[in-house]
């Protein structure tokens, strides 16, 4: 593999430059965070285009661009339809349908967290509580899978201790996040979207103009599905080539359509980091005009990310003799890293452009890890913590649970950031934890979990005149606990990886034969069966209570 | 139908040329491209478009 050398000064001078206007701008976010109010929602008067540039730098972090380029990387180009799914549920169906819902809904309701808005939708301080719950279980997992993505990159280029740079990414986003809130969390990934837009299409350009032009380039990645071919096992499981779909039924088909493509691609409408933005727009017009630079923000980062990974394949081939994923020893999450440092590190210039991609891959990585760290903030600091102080105020009653006191909101900015604390360190141990080749997947996981526990029951309140608050409690509960059974005890990969499974019954598979009517049930996602679940005890109870004689 | 098809197959010999044969690929790209292409469209028809603040959720 290629050793690992930037120029450390002039890394560092980029990198003062950039923490400079990062802590210019949660000094900003400090000082107009002056209510409870601005902390969550930015005062609900964000500008469209900071909206769009936040919304998409959070979509897409360094999941996106290392963790699922490197999927690309290995399974080549059918992850192009992960962006056209990223682009429709993701984008325009999020902003049209769910967005202006959502910010008319949670300004009524002077909803402040997505758990807040969910519980005050339906009147139940229960579903308020169970979707902190979640967030707090799911999100640590995704989160320490963004901050790798950016970990990785740092060792790869400046060949410096894991753990130093781990820690330090973490410290420098906690404190930008719990001083400034939301407002700095958005200024920042505006500045750090802005950052991945111009890096992305600087990557596409050189990695097309170093393999030698879009059509010799392509041309050459298909040829490869006939010389060297793709590896045994992966033949087996289904793969074709680069530049083709895996063979329909076969099991890279499955993880490919139910992980990878509605896992991600649908899970992106129910995600509490996203929902909230809709939350931080002025009017239903600031969406429209989020919509414009979205469309295109998304399109260049996520369409760079997916067809450079596969690309590379053809640069490791020319060079080396080995697919990309050879090249790395195995591990996707190293495939773009080390594709970067190669690429740019035959240019004139080359440094250059490897310090300003590391800015992007840092960009990518910070924006998203500080609107989750603000999102489990809220939820154990906000969401959470007024339950606790209203059981020990004697508030039982959902109004009084719900709404609490103005003396109560202020407190719970102070508990917010506290929790914001928390839940860093408890992400970056689960960070220290996990294995290779984990980004991409750990996202699928986070983005199933909520989408199966909360869009049936989000779906419905947006839409609904009388929301059916039983209905939603028992959706919510079944989605996430069906996700959890399944996820962990019949899903092969995340079952392996977890390894609850094996401790409990074994080293062996729950259902270990059972291929009925000819499914690999075992790369099956779990969102496949606890989406459908959840969404079904939703409509039953709403089916029977609008039956004649019901209250 | 012959007209279509016709701007299908040539179609896939356009974007063959650049390499990509499999129509479930460069499909997925054109799918991508239109759908940024009315991300833009939209937001430009609807630049100044104030929203209803009549919400039927309010009854």
């Amino acid at each position: 593999m290629v050793e690992a050398g930037v120029d450390m000064t002039m890394f560092a001078a980029v990198a003062v430059f950039y923490l400079a206007l990062t802590a210019l701008l949660a000094y900003y976010g400090y000082r107009k965070t002056l209510a409870n109010e601005d902390f969550m929602v930015a005062g609900r008067r964000i500008n469209p285009v900071v909206l769009a540039l936040s919304y998409g730098a959070t979509f897409l972090s360094t999941a996106a661009i290392v963790g699922f380029g490197g999927v690309s990387g290995n399974l080549g180009m059918g992850t192009i339809w992960l962006l056209a799914l990223n682009i429709l549920f993701g984008l325009i169906v999020a902003f049209l349908v769910f967005g202006k819902r959502t910010r008319r809904m949670g300004k009524r309701l002077n909803a402040l967290t997505f758990p807040d808005f969910l519980g005050r939708s339906f009147n139940s301080p229960f579903i308020q509580m169970f979707a902190a719950v979640v967030i707090l279980i799911g999100m640590p997992l995704y989160c320490a899978a963004v901050l790798l993505g950016g970990v990785n990159f740092i060792v790869a280029s400046l060949g410096i201790d894991r753990d130093f740079a781990l820690l330090t990414l973490a410290i420098i986003v906690t404190l930008y996040v719990a001083y400034g809130g939301i407002i700095a969390v958005m200024y920042n990934d505006a500045l750090q979207g802005g950052i991945m837009f111009l890096g992305m299409i600087l990557l596409l350009v050189v990695t097309y103009y170093t393999l030698g032009g879009v059509v010799e380039a392509n041309s050459a990645l298909t040829a490869m599905a006939d010389d060297p071919g793709v590896s045994a096992g992966l033949a087996d499981a289904g793969m074709r080539g680069w530049t083709t779909f895996p063979e329909f039924g076969s099991a890279l088909w499955w993880t490919f359509v139910t992980t990878f493509l509605l896992g991600v691609g649908i899970g992106a409408m129910a995600q509490p980091q996203l929902a909230v933005r809709y939350m931080t727009a002025e009017s239903g017009r600031s969406l429209n005009r989020a919509l414009m630079v979205g469309g295109i923000f998304i399109l260049v980062v996520v369409g760079t990310a997916y067809t450079v990974g596969p690309l590379s394949n053809v640069y490791f081939y020319n060079e080396y003799g080995q697919t990309a994923i050879q090249y790395v020893g195995g591990d996707t999450d190293m495939i773009i890293p080390v594709f970067v440092n190669e690429i740019f590190g035959g240019h004139t210039l080359g440094e250059l452009f490897i310090v300003l991609f590391l800015l992007t891959l840092l960009a990518a990585a910070m924006s998203t890890i500080s609107s989750l760290l603000h999102t489990m903030g809220a939820s154990a600091g906000y969401d959470i913590w007024r339950h606790i102080r209203a059981n020990r105020s004697g508030m039982h009653s959902p109004a009084e649970v719900l709404y609490g006191k103005d003396r109560e909101l202020v407190t719970s900015m102070r508990a917010s950031r506290i929790g914001t604390m928390v839940m860093i360190v408890i992400t970056v141990a689960v960070a220290y934890s996990m294995p290779g080749s984990i980004i991409a997947r750990a996202t699928a996981v986070f983005m199933g979990l909520t989408a199966s526990a909360f869009l049936p029951a989000y779906t419905h309140v947006i839409f609904s005149k009388s929301p059916n608050a039983q209905g939603a409690k028992w959706s919510i509960v079944v989605g996430t606990v069906a996700w959890m059974l399944w996820g962990l005890f019949v899903h092969g990969t995340n079952a392996n990886q977890i390894g609850l499974r094996d401790a409990l019954f074994g080293d062996g598979k729950l259902l270990p034969a059972v291929t009925w009517p000819g499914l690999p049930w075992m790369n099956i996602d779990p969102l496949v069966i606890a989406l459908p679940l959840s969404a079904a005890v939703m409509a039953a109870f709403i089916i029977r209570d609008r039956r004649p004689g019901r209250p | 139908m012959t007209l279509l098809i016709t701007a299908v197959e040539r179609l896939r010999g356009i974007l063959g040329m650049l390499g990509i044969e499999d129509p479930w690929i460069w499909s997925a790209y054109l799918f991508s491209f239109g759908l940024a292409l009315f991300c833009v469209v939209y937001g430009w028809l609807r630049f100044n478009e104030e929203e209803e603040e009549e919400d039927e959720l309010d009854g």
